[in-house]
């Protein structure tokens, strides 16, 4: 859980097959043309394998994901090692080098000349990326370097407002969460409620806490119970949850940390049962990404086989009260 | 006494979907089912509402993309067409269902609902709803924002000067439609990363919204949580979404829509009616499609077969009283905000606009209750936009705002994932490519120009973050990958073509007349 590694193992750069070049299709605008019988289905214009550059770039994706691609020349490549002796020249491998600004890791993994990649990272960090080579007697040489990306935190800060107008005591920052929908008990609920098959009971929670480490467990039964988190609950749980949340810890005490907790819970079963698709299902959240336009599209229209239900408004909802499990999907994962 | 403001903001966004090469085109429809079950209805709710002297003060989103297909001649001509081809079949359905009740008073409300939106599209708005829009705006009824150029995903644009040219064209944009500066504008998919406010800053604009995380999870902590904008670094205001509100429209478990006596999205005569009597009014594929005439209502958790009749007036009553729910939350919602937070709260709900309509057929009703009875019903909750909020209150927090999107899981999953990652090194080569060519021509003019400004064109029409989205969501895949390729290819050869100074002008002509958007553009934003 939470470890520095490749999502992945890593895999060779296999590029969409682009169909053959072809010349541009002679149009003419507004013709009464003749439709054709069948639908017809246009792949579209070929777009190029590689485009003969030396680009690394990387994205991000959430807090605990960042997407690299990089493209790098052979001669760019070659001209790394000219220097050396063909024998030493033939020892270099091409290698991708994580740069972990702030933690201050950079470990290497031996690559090919072009590829995509996901790499698993930590929250509220500064990465960057690198295409080199490497031979075991003359290290590392950079050819390419990425853009640097900040992975957000994923939960509250850990500072409080200076300013004395919006100065307020740990306690009343609880009460701003829950009237915003973040308090710990309202993400333990959305958390239910985003897991497929989950509206009405609470079994596959259960069967993913389960796999939870014992500390980590421990902690988020707390929290979602509504308890406050102690120093040694924090204390037990593995990097770089125990780092994190001991910054909410000493600076805003016990009950902002269990909120903060609960904010990383999503990600936590998800690295539990280590199957992001079939815990938290909800693949296009509907309070996220609404229906739009291509509903509208007769091809896309769920007939006659799966159909769209939206169940009625539920009854005894009590104006005002918000509550505590209905109102907020955890955005932090 | 006033406990609090709502905003009720609407995000109207279609892709940019022209297809002159063919004499009809799917997709299209997308543009002409908006404007007869959306933009029209919305349209004539405000405008009903400024008449009868009701503030409306709604936030409209009109997309540059949206805007310059509204404004679309070709677009417009077949808009006619289609709504001609609704309005004939309606007369059919009414003689069909003759002694059929209720399916007689549907295709009677059919028939008004279409021929209505007919004689307004073309009698009151000139065919360009732009002109409704943008008169309501001249009368204070709404506020207009901007938003990207083409919707494109900033923070996954990699330059800054890619990401500064889809403000900025999106700025000139709104200033061509709409004859002034935009105050606001809809970040594409609510998508923040750090520095983008800067860019939004120099576009002149003072605010954009954001998904709740956004500032939840900034720093420092927000005092006043969701309920009060807070001022980025460089001095733009965010509002955040208030999740209570969205779930109680969007929800798939909880939402409005989902009621069984409003109108059912999936049972449509272009699947029921027998093949040969509704053929003429397919597209010339033959193939079975919807056509927004539905006889059908949600029912409950039952199969479509077993649906049972709409009946419009039922409908309208739920639509009111489902208003009257929803305001009578907010009233409740807005005194216990108050006592928290100590000042009157915003309660920022923001939806796609197509929800109303489309979707959710009684949505522009619904809107049309809750807009009157705010007003006249009780005196606790006010309807306001961003800017009246600003205008009101001048002193918010100052904050630095978390990376975020309102996508799922909120943050950029929908729009970077395994299926549509391979979009992204095309898209930034085209980036590095453009900033290039704009670098080496300062001041092009006559061939070159075109060539460059349609460049342009391409690389944002690429850019439209509407792409990656339907890839991920599994919808329209084959379309939207062709859309990105064929820009992609476009671009390239435009690229290529200017760097060896041989521009094929009768291939650029064609092209030119493909990929119409934003004529006014100047490649020279690139810069």
């Amino acid at each position: 859980m939470f470890v520095l590694r490749p999502s992945s193992p890593l895999r060779t750069f296999q590029p969409e097959r682009a169909p053959q070049p072809v010349e541009p299709i002679e149009i003419t605008l507004l013709a009464d043309i003749e439709a054709p019988a069948e639908p017809y289905i246009d792949p579209g214009l070929p777009v190029p394998e590689d485009y003969d550059v030396d680009i690394i770039r990387a994205l991000l994706q959430d807090p605990f994901r960042i997407f690299i691609y990089w493209e790098v020349r052979e001669e760019s490549l070659a001209a790394l090692t000219r220097y050396f002796s063909a024998e030493d020249a033939t020892r270099f491998r091409t290698v991708l080098k994580l740069r972990d600004v702030e933690g201050g890791q950079e470990p290497l993994f031996e690559v090919g000349r072009r590829g995509r990649y996901w790499m698993m990272v930590f929250p509220d960090r500064e990465y960057e990326f690198e295409i080199g080579v490497h031979s075991p007697a003359h290290g590392y040489i950079m050819l390419v370097r990425s853009n640097r990306v900040r992975t957000p935190r994923g939960t509250v800060s850990p500072v409080p407002p200076q300013e004395d107008r919006y100065r307020m005591s740990p306690p009343e920052f609880v009460q701003v969460m829950e009237a915003s929908g973040f308090g710990a008990q309202q993400a333990l609920g959305i958390t239910v409620a985003a897991m497929p098959g989950a509206h009405a009971e609470a079994e596959p929670l259960t069967a993913a806490l389960t796999k939870l480490p014992d500390a980590v467990r421990t902690a988020v039964l707390v929290a979602g119970a509504g308890g406050e988190l102690t120093y040694q609950m924090i204390e037990e749980l593995p990097e770089p949850l125990r780092s994190e949340l001991l910054k909410l810890w000493f600076a805003s005490g016990g009950q902002i940390t269990a909120a903060g907790l609960m904010h990383y819970l999503p990600e936590l079963l998800r690295e539990a049962i280590e199957d992001e698709r079939e815990l938290i299902g909800d693949h296009v959240h509907p309070l996220h990404v609404a229906p739009r336009f291509f509903v509208g599209a007769s091809e896309n229209a769920a007939w006659p086989g799966q159909e769209f239900q939206l169940p009625a408004l539920p009854q005894g909802r009590v104006p005002g009260s918000l509550s505590p499990v209905s109102s907020w999907t955890l955005k932090g994962m | 006494m006033e406990q609090g403001l709502l905003a009720i903001v609407l995000h109207a966004h279609l892709p940019f979907v022209r297809h002159p090469e063919y004499p009809e085109f799917l997709e299209e429809d997308w543009l002409f089912e908006a404007i007869s079950e959306t933009y029209i209805p919305l349209l004539s709710t405000f405008e009903g509402c400024a008449l009868d002297g009701v503030p409306v003060r709604v936030t409209m989103g009109l997309t540059p993309p949206l805007c310059e297909m509204l404004a679309d001649p070709l677009l417009q001509d077949r808009y006619l067409r289609h709504v001609n081809k609704l309005v004939e079949l309606c007369e059919r359905e009414i003689e069909r269902t003759r002694d059929q009740w209720p399916l007689n008073e549907t295709a009677k409300m059919y028939h008004r609902h279409f021929s209505r939106a007919r004689d307004l599209f073309e009698n009151r708005y000139h065919r360009n709803l732009l002109n409704g829009f943008r008169a309501l705006q001249e009368a204070g009824a709404i506020d207009i924002i901007t938003c990207g150029a083409t919707h494109g995903f900033l923070p996954l644009i990699h330059r800054r000067e890619a990401r500064r040219a889809q403000i900025e064209v999106g700025r000139r944009n709104y200033i061509k439609h709409f004859g002034r500066q935009p105050q606001g504008m809809w970040l594409p998919e609510c998508a923040y990363d750090y520095g983008l406010d800067e860019l939004v800053r120099d576009a002149g604009i003072r605010f954009f919204f954001v998904d709740a995380h956004a500032i939840m999870f900034g720093t420092p902590q927000p005092r006043r949580g969701i309920y009060a904008p807070v001022i980025l670094p460089s001095g733009v205001a965010a509002f955040a979404r208030d999740v209570e509100t969205s779930e109680q429209v969007w929800s798939s478990d909880i939402g409005y829509p989902g009621d069984p006596d409003y109108r059912e999205f999936y049972r449509d005569l272009g699947f029921d009616a027998d093949y040969e009597y509704i053929k003429p009014y397919l597209h010339s594929d033959g193939v079975r499609r919807n056509l927004g005439i539905k006889y059908y209502r949600v029912t409950g958790k039952v199969d479509l077969g077993q649906k049972q009749h709409y009946v419009p007036e039922w409908a309208v009553g739920k639509a009111a009283q489902h208003a009257g729910h929803f305001m009578f939350n907010r009233q409740a919602q807005a005194r216990y905000l108050r006592s928290v937070l100590g000042r009157k709260p915003m309660i920022v709900s923001p939806y796609d606009a197509e929800l109303f309509g489309h979707w959710w057929f009684e949505g522009p009703q619904f809107l049309n209750y809750l807009i009157r009875k705010i007003h006249f019903d009780q005196n606790e909750i006010r309807l306001a936009t961003p800017l009246d909020y600003l205008n009101e209150y001048d002193d918010n927090q100052h904050q630095q705002i978390s990376t975020s999107s309102w996508g799922a899981e909120g943050y950029y999953r929908v729009w970077i994932n395994g299926e549509n990652e391979w979009m992204y090194l095309h898209q930034h080569v085209a980036e590095d490519r453009m900033i290039e060519l704009a670098r080496e021509h300062p001041n092009a003019d006559g061939l070159l120009r075109r060539a460059l400004n349609q460049a342009a064109r391409e690389l944002l029409l690429a850019e439209s973050s509407d792409w990656a989205f339907i890839i991920t969501t599994a919808t329209s895949v084959q379309y939207a990958k062709k859309r990105f390729r064929d820009h992609i290819h476009r671009f390239n050869r435009l690229y290529e073509m200017i760097k060896r100074n041989e521009i094929d002008e009768r291939w650029l002509i064609e092209v030119e007349s493909r990929d119409t958007i934003f004529q006014e553009i100047d490649y020279r934003v690139y810069q």
